[in-house]
Order: structure tokens, then C-alpha cells, then sequence
């Protein structure tokens, strides 16, 4: 096998959700980890490497999974690694607390005729409780090799790896048990699988009598890829499909996918009966307690919101200090980059890195703490167990407003930054419910809106005014938000939301292990796309908010200040920014916040340095805010104000957000929607306030 | 009856659901076919159902579409009572 040819073992990790995979991942790879390199997969994959007896084995972690059958973009993500690229082995990682349901995977794997090793994780609860699991017979009854492991405690893993390793070499060959279907599905089981064994080329994903089972289940990964093979014959097994299918729903008045279900959890309860000695009962657990409180229909909410509070209280409190640091330091990068500068023929070099590079990926980095801080806390409330709970919490609200329980979650991150944000609707199940949720995630006011808020709130309106003032724009963004979801999914998006059916997990103690990979792995997207999309998109805007530079002749006398105010106005940006004043004037802007507005497609807290320059009340670096927010009070009204921030928090998702979304939804196109979109509905919404606005003045006055 | 009418605390029998093929083979993946009991441990528009030993959350939109059948004479699920929560406490520690 793979050994004698010099190659590396491929071996997937495969399992339900919660079942310890993960854990088991990180402590048998430990350090030995990244992210794999697979093109079109919108999901990152891990990828570790351990070494057993002299066999090198790459581990690929995938996402959890109840079935083969796949339902979100999750799931067939794991699937598809599974029957694309057929890893030499699948480890199945079982929560031998639970066996019944996470032995359901095992049965579908038994058919792909992949070697298989079943995991039996969390062994340790298994022994405090006192049950008695005949792992042997078990092993003997699925005809596969079953390790006894508990993940969390680091036992029992040179066991697997061994057990893994000699079902590698073929020194354990245990043929697969032929899970029986009774005689109904068998009738219609065996000539499919017969028919498609003569029809389908032999190297197809699906070994015949799976892809029967399969086929018959309704099972969209066979249908697809059966229409994938030339040839007529295929035909006439689609054709049979139907036939049995049909039969079947009229002998069991189920769907075929249910009774199919139904027989593999019979196999699995007999096994069960005669291998396991355990009492379950209607346990009532201090998880149950915990949930009296934090689930109920009184306090739910409650403490829903304020558990929500507290984190973004924290992550913007505490993130203020580190982030002080990192603009002290960019500053003095930049600083002491213009001191050493070595060559003074070239200063629009030295303006390139300083004033481009720096300074853009500076912007964006500046807001790691918080939302360091932000995912820290999310890592728990998912660690712990509490995210299910809050989706139980919201999914009334959410199901009226058209989406999923779940899609919550991106939108709370989406309050810290949207990239991740959009990153995290990979776990909603529909297409539809994650395109109309990733659409309209911009609206939940990010972090870097923050600074805008903050100048214009603090020159134009009371401290006393200040906060609900702020509360107000957060609050029109959510309403838009719900709106607009609302509108997409009885538009673009109609149909059923997808039901939300999933696993309570027990409330645990989170590892700590857990906590800074989930953490850290999350940043780390963030860090990295600072890192190489930033630098790329700063050096462009750099490029147009300097050229063409005015001459010599007309920067004569003036200040620091001005000239910078001059070389704004004079180059591309600037004159874009004048062009499209006529369109910008009745929504309340002038050249200088167009021009602003256009400096915030990089990232939005840009918006201040722009005006700040296009002021010309502060240097390129040092921050003059008290002075900027005394100018804005003397130019513009309170009502521009708000029609300023209106616009900002609605309108042009910052570029980011649009090279995330286009690598999210699959395509350039559902950006360019939102782009068009978001900027129309700001447009929109916007006009009618400052007209309405200015009406009303014009009444008052 | 539907699901949406049992009170928090009964136990039932799964019978069928209603909806796409999708909706069933969602259940039935995570351990709810027709013919498990369930016992409705809260219902507030989604569903926290206890089946085997394990809890699952059904959202909203489900609850009205599955068709269970209540077992009568069922004791009622004990309360929570301190005895019991020390044996079972800490299930996944």
C-alpha cells in the first residue's frame, strides 16, 4: 500500500458533532498542524501528521456530522472529502456515551468500503457511570476495530494509533458487516445495486450497494453524481430509482429515507442490546438545572441579552488599552521609518509604506484585541455548551423574521467585525438561509463604524444624548437588517426556512486547550487577511488619494496642513469625491465626506483620518480630534451629522466584507449585489431623513 | 396530535412528520424516528425534546409539523431533586 510506495497514509477524522474530534485531532497531532490547501472548499480543513511504528499517517479533521447524507455546507464538505479524495482510512470518532446515535455515521461508513476504525471517545464517562460496553462483540458484530480513547484525558491514543496503523498494513482485516434492510428494501436494494454494479463505470464514488441504498434514500450526492456518468444505461437506473422508491412509500406510507433510517438504528439497537449493559434513564443533570434558568421563558431572554452585554462591554473596554499599543507602534513605525530613511530621491516610496502600507494594514490590525476579546468570548459561549441554548433562546424571533435559529450567531459577530462574521454562516444548513443572512450581515455595525459614530456623536449632540444617540444608529441597523432579510426571503430567497433540529450537548467545563484554538484559529484568518488582502487594497487607495499630485507652484505658503488638504483634493480620490457631490448633496454630504466615504470602502474607520486631512486640521498621523470635532460642529448641522452616520453604517461594505462575501457565497456577483444593494438602501433611507429632515426645519423655522 | 400540543413534562411517541424528504432523514440522523419516545422537557415555540438519553432541540417552524401520540398514565419525569443530580452531575466532566 501506500507504505512501500514512499507515500504518507491519508486517514480521515470523521464523527458527529460534539463528540470529542477535534479534541482528538489537537492530541494526536499536537503541534503538527495547519490548514489544508483545498481548492473550491469553502470550509478550512486541518491537517496534521503523526507518526506510528514507522508509519506516517496525515490526519485531515473533518466537520461533524450525523449522516452521510449532507444537509448544510458543513457536512458536505466532509462528505465530499470522504468520496472524492477516499482517504486509506476513516477513524470514526464515537461518543461512547452515546452510542446509539453516533454509531448511525458508522452504519453508512460500513458501505463505502473504506477501511474503518470506530473510536469509542469519552471511555472515561463510560466507566464512571458503570456501564459495560462489550467493545470486542461490538467490534466483532460491525466487523471494524474498536479503540477505547477518551480524547479529553489523553488516554487509550497509542492504542488507537496502533489499532489505526495495523488496519493501515492490513494485519487486522475485519470485513465490514452488510447492514441488513428487511425484506421490502432488500427486494428493492439488491436489483438496483445489481443494475448500477453493470451500468457504472467500476471506479465510481459509491461501491453499488451503497449507492442503491443511497440512490433509494433520496440521497442528492448519488442522484448528482450518477447524472455525472455518460452513457444511457444510467438512465434506466434513475428510472428504477423512482420505480423503488415510490414502492417503498407506498408499502410504508413513510419516506424511503425514514425506513431506511429506521432499519440501520434497528442494527444498531440489537447490537447495542446484546454488547452494552447500561442504564438510561430520565437522567435530570446539573446541565438540566443549569437549563431551568437559562432556557425558560421568562429569563431566557433576559439573560440571553445580558450575557451579550457583558461580552461586547468587555471586548470593547478591554480591548481599548492593547489597542493604544498597536497605533503607538505603527505610529512610531512609521516614525522611524521616515528617520532611517535611507534614500531622499525617493520619497513617494517612503509615502507608499508609510502612508499606504503601514498606515492600511495599521487600521485594520488595530482592532485585533477586540475582537480577539470577542471571539474569546464567543469560543466560550460555544465551549460551554451555552450557544445551543441561545439558539433555542432566539429561534422564535428568528423564524419570524425568516431565518434560521442559528443564524443569530454570525449576526452577534458580525457586531465585532463582518469578515468573520460571514465566515461563520458556514454552519446554516440552506443555501437560501445563508445567502439572505451573509447579505445582510454589513448592517450589523462593526467595529471599525465605531470611530465615525464617536466623532460625530461627540461633536454634535450632549453627553447626556450621547449614548442613546449611539444606541439609535445600532438599532436602525438591526431594523434594517430584519427588514431586509424579511424582504429577501419573500423575494429572491423564498421557500421554507430550514428546520432547526439539532443536538443539546450537556453544558461542560470548556478546556482551556479548546478555548485558545478556537480563539486563535479565528484571529488568525482575521490577522492574515490584514496581512495580504489589506496591503494590496491600502497600496491602491494610497495610489489614488496621491496622484496626480498638484505642482510645486500651488502648494506655495501654505502649512503642513493645507498641503495635505491640497494633495487630497487635487488627486483621483478627491476628484471622484467632487464629481459625485451633486448625487451626495441631497443626502447631506459635501465633497470633503464623499471623499471620506470613498477612503472607507478600505476600511471604515478611515473615514475620520480622510476628513481629517480633507480638513486639513490634522497631520497625516497625529490626530487632532478635538479641533476636527469643533470644525465639523461650525460646518454642518446636527441632522447632516446623523445623515452622515445613516450612510455609513448602510451603505459600501468595506472591502474586505467584499472579498469575504464573494469567497463565501461563490461568487463576485452576490458581492456586487450587496455592494449595489446596501448602497441604494443607504441612499435611500438616508434621503428620506434629511429631506424629511429639512422639511421639518423649514416648518419649526 | 401535534407535537406543539404536548405540555412541558409529557412523554409521546413519535409518529410521523410532516414536510420535505429532508425534514425525516434530519430527525431520523439525529435519533428521532417514528416510534421513539420523547419526553417535552420545554416548549416556548422551539422544542428542547429528551429521547434516549440525549436532548435535542427542534426549532419552531418544526414543532408543528411532527405528529406524535401521547402515552397515557405516564409518571410524570421526577423533579429535579438534589439526590439525584449528585449521581448523575458532570456527565461529560
Amino acid at each position: 500500500m501506500a507504505e512501500r510506495t514512499g507515500r504518507e497514509f491519508r486517514v480521515a477524522l470523521a464523527g458527529n458533532p460534539n463528540s470529542g474530534k477535534t479534541t482528538l485531532f489537537n492530541a494526536l497531532t499536537g503541534a503538527r498542524q495547519h490548514v489544508g490547501n483545498y481548492p473550491g472548499v469553502t470550509v478550512e480543513i486541518k491537517e496534521g501528521r503523526f507518526t506510528h511504528d514507522g508509519a506516517r499517517v496525515l490526519l485531515t479533521d473533518l466537520p461533524g456530522t450525523y449522516s452521510l447524507t449532507a444537509h448544510s455546507d458543513d457536512e458536505k464538505v466532509a462528505r465530499d472529502f470522504i468520496l472524492d479524495r477516499r482517504p486509506d482510512l476513516i477513524v470514526d470518532v464515537v461518543d461512547a456515551s452515546n452510542l446509539e446515535r453516533n454509531l448511525y455515521l458508522a452504519t453508512q461508513f460500513l458501505e463505502l468500503e473504506i477501511p474503518v476504525v470506530l473510536a469509542f471517545n469519552m471511555w472515561d464517562v463510560v466507566e464512571s457511570r458503570g456501564h459495560d460496553v462489550d467493545t470486542e462483540l461490538l467490534s466483532r458484530m460491525f466487523g471494524v476495530p474498536i479503540a477505547r480513547i477518551s480524547a479529553h484525558r489523553r488516554t487509550g491514543l497509542d492504542d488507537l494509533k496502533r489499532t489505526i496503523v495495523a488496519r493501515l498494513r492490513g494485519e487486522t482485516c475485519r470485513v465490514p458487516t452488510v447492514i441488513p434492510y428487511g425484506r421490502e428494501v432488500e427486494a428493492a436494494v439488491a436489483p438496483l445495486a445489481a443494475l448500477l454494479a453493470a451500468r457504472l463505470p467500476p471506479d465510481f464514488v459509491f461501491p453499488p450497494r451503497c449507492a442503491a441504498v443511497k440512490a433509494i434514500e433520496g440521497d442528492e450526492a448519488v442522484l448528482e453524481r450518477m447524472a455525472g456518468v455518460d452513457g444511457g444505461g444510467v438512465q434506466a437506473a434513475r428510472d428504477e430509482v423512482e420505480r423503488a422508491r415510490s414502492r417503498l412509500q407506498a408499502v410504508y406510507a413513510d419516506d424511503p429515507s425514514v425506513v431506511v433510517a429506521d432499519r440501520r438504528y434497528g442494527f444498531i439497537s440489537g447490537a447495542c442490546r446484546e454488547a452494552v449493559r447500561m442504564t438510561i434513564e430520565t437522567r435530570r443533570s446539573a446541565s438540566d438545572r443549569i437549563d431551568e434558568i437559562l432556557t425558560s421563558r421568562v429569563l431566557g431572554v433576559p439573560a440571553f441579552l445580558l450575557l451579550m452585554y457583558l461580552m461586547f462591554r468587555v471586548a470593547f473596554s478591554a480591548g481599548a488599552v492593547p489597542m493604544g499599543w498597536i497605533e503607538a507602534a505603527f505610529a512610531w513605525a512609521g516614525g522611524a521609518l521616515e528617520a532611517v530613511w535611507p534614500w531622499p530621491d525617493a520619497p513617494m516610496i517612503l509615502s507608499l509604506l508609510r502612508d499606504g502600507v503601514l498606515a492600511g494594514v495599521g487600521g485594520v490590525l488595530v482592532f485585533t484585541p477586540t475582537i480577539l476579546i470577542l471571539f474569546l468570548a464567543i469560543a466560550l459561549l460555544e465551549d460551554t455548551g451555552y450557544m445551543a441554548r441561545a439558539a433555542f433562546i432566539m429561534d422564535s424571533l428568528m423564524h419570524r423574521i425568516g431565518l434560521h435559529g442559528k443564524s443569530f450567531i454570525p449576526m452577534l459577530i458580525g457586531f465585532g467585525c463582518t469578515v468573520p462574521a460571514l465566515m461563520a454562516t458556514r454552519m446554516l444548513s440552506s443555501r437560501r438561509d445563508r445567502l439572505s443572512t451573509m447579505l445582510v450581515l454589513p448592517l450589523f455595525s462593526c467595529g471599525a463604524r465605531l470611530p465615525i459614530y464617536t466623532l460625530f456623536i461627540g461633536a454634535f449632540f450632549e453627553p447626556a444624548w450621547q449614548t442613546p444617540m449611539l444606541m439609535t444608529i445600532y438599532m436602525v441597523g438591526v431594523v434594517m437588517a430584519v427588514l431586509l432579510a424579511r424582504l429577501l426571503r419573500s423575494t429572491l430567497f423564498s421557500g421554507e426556512t430550514e428546520p432547526l433540529v439539532m443536538d443539546l450537548p450537556p453544558y461542560r467545563v470548556p478546556t482551556l486547550q479548546g478555548l485558545f484554538r478556537h480563539t486563535w484559529d479565528r484571529t488568525w484568518l482575521f490577522v492574515r487577511k490584514a496581512g495580504t488582502t489589506v496591503v494590496g487594497i491600502s497600496i491602491l487607495l494610497w495610489f489614488f488619494a496621491s496622484y496626480p499630485k498638484p505642482d510645486a507652484a500651488s502648494l506655495e505658503g501654505l502649512d503642513t496642513g493645507e498641503r495635505a488638504r491640497e494633495a487630497l483634493q487635487h488627486s483621483m480620490l478627491g476628484r471622484v469625491g467632487r464629481a459625485i457631490e451633486p448625487v451626495m448633496r441631497p443626502v447631506g454630504f459635501d465633497w470633503q465626506t464623499s471623499t471620506a466615504l470613498l477612503g472607507a470602502i478600505a476600511a471604515k474607520e478611515v473615514f475620520v483620518a480622510q476628513l481629517g486631512i480633507l480638513h486639513a486640521l490634522s497631520a497625516p498621523e497625529g490626530e487632532d480630534a478635538p479641533a476636527l470635532s469643533q470644525h465639523l460642529r461650525e460646518r454642518y448641522t446636527r441632522l447632516q451629522a446623523f445623515s452622515v452616520m445613516l450612510f455609513c453604517l448602510m451603505s459600501v461594505p468595506c472591502v474586505m466584507t467584499m472579498v469575504a462575501m464573494a469567497k463565501e457565497s461563490g461568487s463576485w456577483w452576490w458581492a456586487a449585489l450587496q455592494f449595489v444593494g446596501l448602497t441604494l438602501l443607504a441612499y435611500a433611507v438616508t434621503l428620506a431623513v434629511y429631506q424629511g429632515g429639512l422639511w421639518l426645519t423649514r416648518l419649526a423655522g | 396530535m401535534r407535537l406543539s400540543s404536548l405540555k412541558q413534562g409529557q412523554t409521546a411517541i413519535m409518529r410521523r412528520f410532516e414536510g420535505g424528504r429532508g425534514v425525516g432523514h434530519r430527525l431520523a440522523s439525529i435519533g428521532l424516528l417514528p416510534g421513539s419516545p420523547v419526553c417535552v422537557l420545554r416548549c416556548i415555540g422551539p422544542a428542547i425534546l429528551e429521547s434516549k438519553g440525549n436532548r435535542v432541540l427542534i426549532g419552531h417552524g418544526m414543532v408543528g409539523r411532527i405528529w406524535v401520540e401521547p402515552v397515557r398514565d405516564a409518571p410524570p419525569p421526577p423533579l429535579p431533586d438534589a439526590s439525584a443530580v449528585a449521581v448523575t452531575e458532570n456527565v461529560h466532566g
